[in-house]
């Protein structure tokens, strides 16, 4: 059995050793790079929505379950998330020449305080630009989530919203974000993206 | 070989015996959805503020109609009044199998009546004091059955709460053993089903099914009050006074005694249809109130009857029965009764007490005075001595006796009375039992056994005076097709309530009421006329408005006026409501307006604007229709509620991490409509039959059933089970059938990749 | 030149002996066939006889199981290692330095920045392969062919089945890592479910190891094209792109109304031995045929 043994190696690489090194370390970049793409296209992938009725359009996240047989013109919520189904909702509302913002923070306020429980306002600064520069009020609040079902042994989620209020041709346009507490911060980034698609 | 034909015979004849001993068994195979019916089934507790503290006052079980928290059950634990005075009603829900119901919601009653003893309850808040999102509640609920339809000897199961302490959940089984016949429930079969099962006082309010799991009727029984307002049966369990001690003195929560009347579920279906669609009707020109008397509730002129005609009049009054007699009618009259009079028949056998023939302490249904009757059906009436006794409020009125058995009797008899007008060639014409104002009525009676010479005699009453006596002697022979008798008043008989009584001998034969009101059209009354429809925008409006008979969508109101002619004062008539050809109101009140006048006007709402739907209202006096009017709002029909159906496969499980064997929290469970594939589904709640998402422990129920496949007419479900950081789970092709386990109990793992 | 080192000076009683470097593969075996026996084990008194295990001792069980893969290489490679002429001197650095990045760069990147978990398992079959051939696959091998490349590369490599010896020692540490954070993040695993996945994690990574390992020995000692360390290290990737998937979608249970949707955890470790089996007789032959072909030009330039 002959057996082939290298004695010494030399430090000197040959032209091809340090170019395999170099594409290796170019394909891994090259490849990672890929990769992050890959992951904010099915991250942040939509679907569009328009609803020419109420003069709203949008691009939601993919996946996410569309509803628009409620109070709202739609509502969106990423049915797969395990825990607190995070959720985008827009509302519109009528109003009067002499509503203000402020009633129509207040009535928010008041209802959801009849609604939900532990509802509390966060205090926050109000003013809030839309991405296309149009002065909305937002409203920060808490609340906890507790699974409508009274068979199932529940343990009520630590919610965080926002309500983004803004008047524009006679109606208050309301978009809402709820998201866990724990992962709001990340979701919002999707909201963010929501808004800047967001037309009305 | 012999051997073999021997064995063969008897082969033969083992599998013959197998299959005729096992046919009934498969015929008799139950499919009741127990487990559904127990969650469908609550726990209410009438509470009074004292202080900070919420006390019991009254108890009783109730039945989830829903899916949005729709409860029924009796009105006389829930309303407040004399003995249940408490306010706030607390929804308890059996959340474990086997343990005591806790509170989990608040409710208010949507609609009620006293004297049917029902109500319907609609979840509105949770314990805390939240609003709740009814659109978001998806509770098990049952559906009612055709109660008209239930059957003698059919096996119904009794599901409720047996007790006021840890008692859980628990289901009787019976059979229907009798029909017992009211008033009220002309034209809709029984007024009460009587059944073998033992059922507790506190059941009142549960629910019976039949082997449809359909809700047939509801177990009622109202306590009986004393004088001052306490319950005969009663149990004190707080310290309600805070003087540091149980007694007497505190709050004391009545339990009723054992139930068995049950009121046909067909008795809610008007309170049904009318909560469920949010309705609500005023009766702007009187507003319709209860009964108020405030006298002694009296019984008296008790008699019987073999057979009702259908405007609730009895053929012919009897004194004894042939044997083998399946129908008996007790006739009675009453006065100063209210709903909440608490009336009791008890019958015995020859001195034994016959609880198959009794009716347990229930709710007053009728007025405040008139003639009503109980009648017994269904089964037959064993021989013997029977005596009657009725009680109310818990004291005995006179008891009437009636012997069962007897020969067949030769007596004279006279029977069926009606009223009418005379034509022209001497024959009564009309409806029956309503005349237009006029001089003259004319009775019309059959009768048979009479002798020629004998002396009979005819006594008119009006509103319970006597307004004229004929003594005649009999001269139209022995039997034959019908005489004719009248009253008449040259300056006109006054409109109101009118009784005919025939005796032979000074004995009671026949007996009859009329109501005469309106004016004349021909042999027919003319009472309420222009009856029609319009919108407007207040009350002031709509009696100007025209009829309208085509509304829009989105109608805020719908209005309703008639005309009146010549209607007394306490004659008792009927206002029926109907959507879609089910009615949502029916109330038979006195009248409380002038004798003639117009426009009295009726507003219909709803909660969030008039459903679309065909709206039609009905005028009744005597149980005879005098007017009928349409109309349409929207397209003219009801829209379909596709949560309606209750009946199908209940779907839950438990969803478990593969990795950890444990619960995974908050993952959703899909399942989409028959019409959509996995392929399909683009995310869109539209496509959704129904979703569930998972409790702390990973358990999940689908609130909807999954209807049942069958070979004409399959159903495939698809399924998605979708969880961040899982992998997903996917199915089309699902399918369950009646031989599918009843709850389905899933246990799926979730991958990780 | 060949020498012998002086431990030799009787000739050895057994052919493979003579080898002056141990060969890895008798080890490699035996350190498999435990594992799988021990999975065995587990599976038939958890899984199949239903035995339960104290709480208490089921948590130093996972202790013990997390860290046997490393055991078991240390005893049957690592040790026997020690006791021959010329052994592999940096196999324990490559392990605890492929641990390390692994553990700081790895399982950040993927979990953290690339957030795999959020949407390569809901993603189609063809996205989930490429998905995680670019983020697991990549992260994964880059770092196992970072810490052989500037650790033992090229001094430490004398044949080319050091490369392997390496690359398997790369494998054993990132698969020690990942069974560490299997235990952490999962509170409570069943034992038979965690021998299931230690030998997953175990199989997917000694053998995108080997093939990594291989990679450098032959960009050392046959001086290929400038892209094969870069096809190598796609290779390696592809492997876990593809592997995840599939085992994956082999355990996974399917819905069903009519029985307990169970995963099938058997099928998993069936698809893991064939992968470690298939991969280590492919790059065996690869290197023996590399072998032979250099001894053939040996002897062509000798002649």
């Amino acid at each position: 059995m002959a057996v082939s043994v290298i004695d010494t190696n030399s430090n000197q690489l040959t032209f091809r050793q340090r170019w395999n090194h170099y594409l290796v370390i170019i394909t891994a970049l090259l490849g990672l790079f890929a990769a992050a793409n890959l992951r904010d296209n099915a991250l942040y992938a939509v679907t569009p929505y328009i609803n020419t009725t109420a003069g709203i359009s949008a691009l939601y996240p993919r996946n996410w379950l569309i509803d628009t047989t409620g109070d709202y013109i739609f509502r969106v919520q990423n049915a797969s998330r395990v825990g607190f189904k995070t959720t985008i909702q827009v509302a519109v509302q009528a109003i009067s020449s002499n509503t203000t913002t402020r009633n129509l923070v207040d009535a928010l306020t008041l209802n959801r305080s009849q609604l939900l429980a532990a509802y509390r306002p966060l205090p926050a600064d109000n003013a809030f630009t839309l991405p296309d520069g149009t002065q909305a009020t937002s409203v920060n609040y808490t609340y906890a989530a507790i699974n409508a079902d009274p068979f199932l042994d529940t343990t009520p989620i630590v919610v965080r919203g926002v309500d983004i209020l803004s008047i524009k041709r006679g109606q208050a346009v309301i978009i809402t974000f709820l998201a866990d507490s724990n992962s709001y911060e990340e979701d919002y980034r999707i909201f963010e993206r929501f808004l800047n698609t967001l037309e009305f | 070989m012999k051997i073999h034909t021997r064995h063969l015979i008897f082969y033969s004849i083992l599998l013959l015996t197998i299959l005729v001993n096992s046919a009934p068994v498969a015929a008799q195979a139950t499919f009741i959805d127990l487990d559904r019916l127990e969650r469908a089934t609550v726990y209410i507790m009438q509470t009074d503020n004292v202080g900070t503290d919420l006390l019991v006052t009254c108890v009783s079980s109730g039945t989830i109609v829903s899916r949005d928290g729709l409860i029924l059950t009796n009105a006389h634990s829930i309303v407040p009044g004399k003995t249940c005075k408490g306010q706030t009603l607390i929804i308890a829900m059996t959340s474990q199998v086997g343990e005591a119901p806790v509170p989990q919601y608040r409710a208010e009653i949507a609609q009620s009546d006293i004297g049917i003893d029902l109500a319907l309850l609609r979840i509105t808040r949770e314990l805390d004091g939240r609003l709740v999102d009814t659109q978001s509640l998806r509770l098990p609920f049952v559906e009612l059955a055709d109660s008209s339809t239930a059957k003698l000897d059919e096996t119904v199961t009794v599901v409720g709460y047996p007790g006021i302490g840890n008692d859980p959940v628990t289901s009787v089984r019976g059979t229907i053993t009798g029909f017992v016949f009211e008033p009220s429930s002309i034209g809709s079969g029984s007024a009460w089903l009587k059944s073998s099962a033992l059922i507790p006082g506190t059941m009142s309010g549960g629910g019976v099914y039949n082997q449809q799991s359909q809700l047939v009727a509801i177990p009622t029984t109202a306590p009986v009050t004393s004088s001052n307002g306490v319950s005969t049966n009663c149990l004190a369990i707080q310290d309600t006074n805070r003087d540091k001690v149980v007694n007497e003195n505190d709050y004391c929560v009545p339990t009723g005694v054992f139930i068995n009347a049950m009121r046909p579920s067909n008795f809610a279906r008007p309170l049904l249809r009318g909560a469920s669609l949010g309705l609500s009707l005023a009766t702007i020109s009187t507003p319709i109130t209860a009964s108020q008397a405030s006298g002694v509730p009296t019984f008296k002129r008790l008699f019987f009857a073999g057979s009702v005609n259908p405007a609730g009049m009895p053929s012919s009054v009897i004194s004894s029965l042939p044997a083998g007699s399946n129908n008996l009618y007790l006739f009675f009259d009453y006065e100063n009764m209210t709903p909440e009079t608490v009336y009791e028949l008890r019958v015995t056998t020859d001195n034994v007490p016959n609880a198959t023939f009794s009716l347990s302490p229930v709710r007053w249904s009728g007025g405040e005075r008139g003639m009503w009757y109980i009648g017994s059906g269904g089964q037959p009436w064993p021989n013997g001595v029977y005596e009657f006794t009725l009680f109310a409020n818990g004291v005995a009125a006179p008891s009437q006796k009636l012997t069962i058995g007897a020969a067949p009797s030769t007596d004279p008899v006279f029977s069926d009375i009606t009223f009418g007008l005379l034509d022209s060639r001497g024959q009564p014409q009309g409806n029956g039992f309503v005349l237009p104002a006029g001089n003259i009525a004319t009775a019309r009676f059959i009768y048979r056994n009479l002798e020629d010479g004998l002396n009979w005699i005819a006594i008119w009453y009006l509103n319970g005076r006597e307004v004229k006596r004929v003594e005649n002697t009999w001269n139209a022979g022995a039997s034959g097709a019908s005489v004719n008798t009248s009253i008449e008043v040259a300056e006109g008989l006054l409109p109101g309530s009118y009784r005919l009584e025939l005796y032979i001998k000074d004995r009671l034969q026949a007996t009859s009421d009329f109501i005469i009101a309106g004016s004349q059209q021909g042999a027919l009354p003319q009472i309420f006329t222009k009856l029609r429809f319009t919108a407007a925008n207040s009350d002031a409006d709509a009696i100007t408005n025209t009829s309208i008979s085509n509304f829009p969508q989105n109608l805020n109101a719908l209005y309703a006026l008639f005309n009146w002619e010549q209607i007394a004062p306490g004659t008792l008539w009927t206002l029926r409501w109907l959507v879609d050809g089910v009615s949502f109101y029916d109330q038979t009140l006195p009248w409380n307006n002038a004798q003639s006048g117009e426009n009295f006007l009726m507003r219909l709402t709803a909660s969030a604007g008039l459903p679309d739907g065909t709206y039609s209202v009905e005028l009744r006096v005597n149980n005879v229709l005098l007017q009928k009017a349409q109309a349409q709002v929207g397209i003219g029909q009801l829209p379909i509620d596709r949560f309606a159906r209750a009946s199908g496969v209940q779907l839950r499980g438990h969803i478990l991490n593969a990795d950890t064997r444990q619960g995974i929290s908050g993952v959703t469970v899909i399942i989409i409509s028959e019409q959509f594939s996995v392929a399909d589904f683009t995310w869109n709640q539209d496509q959704i039959f129904d979703l569930a998402v998972t409790d702390s422990d990973g358990t999940f129920e689908i609130s909807r059933p999954l209807e049942y496949s069958t070979t004409d007419k399959p159903v495939e479900y698809s399924a998605i089970i979708s969880a961040n950081g899982f992998l997903p789970l996917t199915a089309d092709g699902v399918e369950v059938n009646i031989n599918t386990p009843n709850p389905l109990e899933l246990t799926i793992y979730l991958n990780k990749d | 030149m060949s020498t012998y080192g002086p431990s030799f000076i009787t000739p050895p009683a057994d052919e493979q002996e003579l080898y002056p470097y141990r060969p890895v593969w008798r080890s490699l075996s035996i350190e498999t066939a435990i594992l799988i026996g021990l999975v065995a084990i587990f599976y038939g008194g958890i899984g199949v006889f239903h035995l339960s295990i104290p709480v208490r001792i089921q948590s130093y069980l996972a202790v013990v199981l997390i860290f046997t893969p490393f055991s078991l290489w240390l005893l049957f490679s690592w040790w026997a290692e020690r006791r021959i002429a010329q052994p592999r001197q940096h196999l324990i650095s490559v392990v605890i330095l492929t641990m390390l990045v692994a553990n700081s760069i790895g399982l950040p990147l993927v979990d953290q920045f690339f957030q795999v978990d959020n949407w390569l398992p809901l993603a189609p079959a063809v996205n989930r392969i490429i998905g995680y051939t670019l983020t697991t696959g990549i992260t994964q091998e880059i770092i196992k062919y970072i810490v052989i490349r500037y650790t033992i590369w090229p001094q430490h490599l004398r044949v080319r089945l050091d490369g392997v010896a390496y690359g398997i020692a790369a494998g054993i540490g990132y698969a020690t890592i990942l069974n560490i954070q299997y235990v952490t993040v999962n509170f409570a695993i069943p034992t038979d479910i965690l021998a299931f996945q230690i030998f997953a994690n175990y199989a997917l990574h000694v053998s995108t190891g080997i093939v990594i390992g291989y990679g450098l020995s032959e960009s050392l000692f046959s001086n290929p094209t400038p892209i094969f360390l870069a096809i190598v290290l796609l290779v390696g990737a592809v492997i876990t792109g593809i592997t995840i998937p599939i085992h994956a979608g082999l355990v996974n249970s399917s819905l069903s109304i009519d029985s307990v949707s169970a995963p099938k955890p058997l099928f998993g470790l069936g698809f893991s031995t064939v992968l470690l089996i298939g991969v280590s007789i492919i790059i065996a032959g690869l290197i023996r045929n590399a072998d032979r072909l250099e001894r053939e030009s040996r002897a062509e330039s000798k002649e």
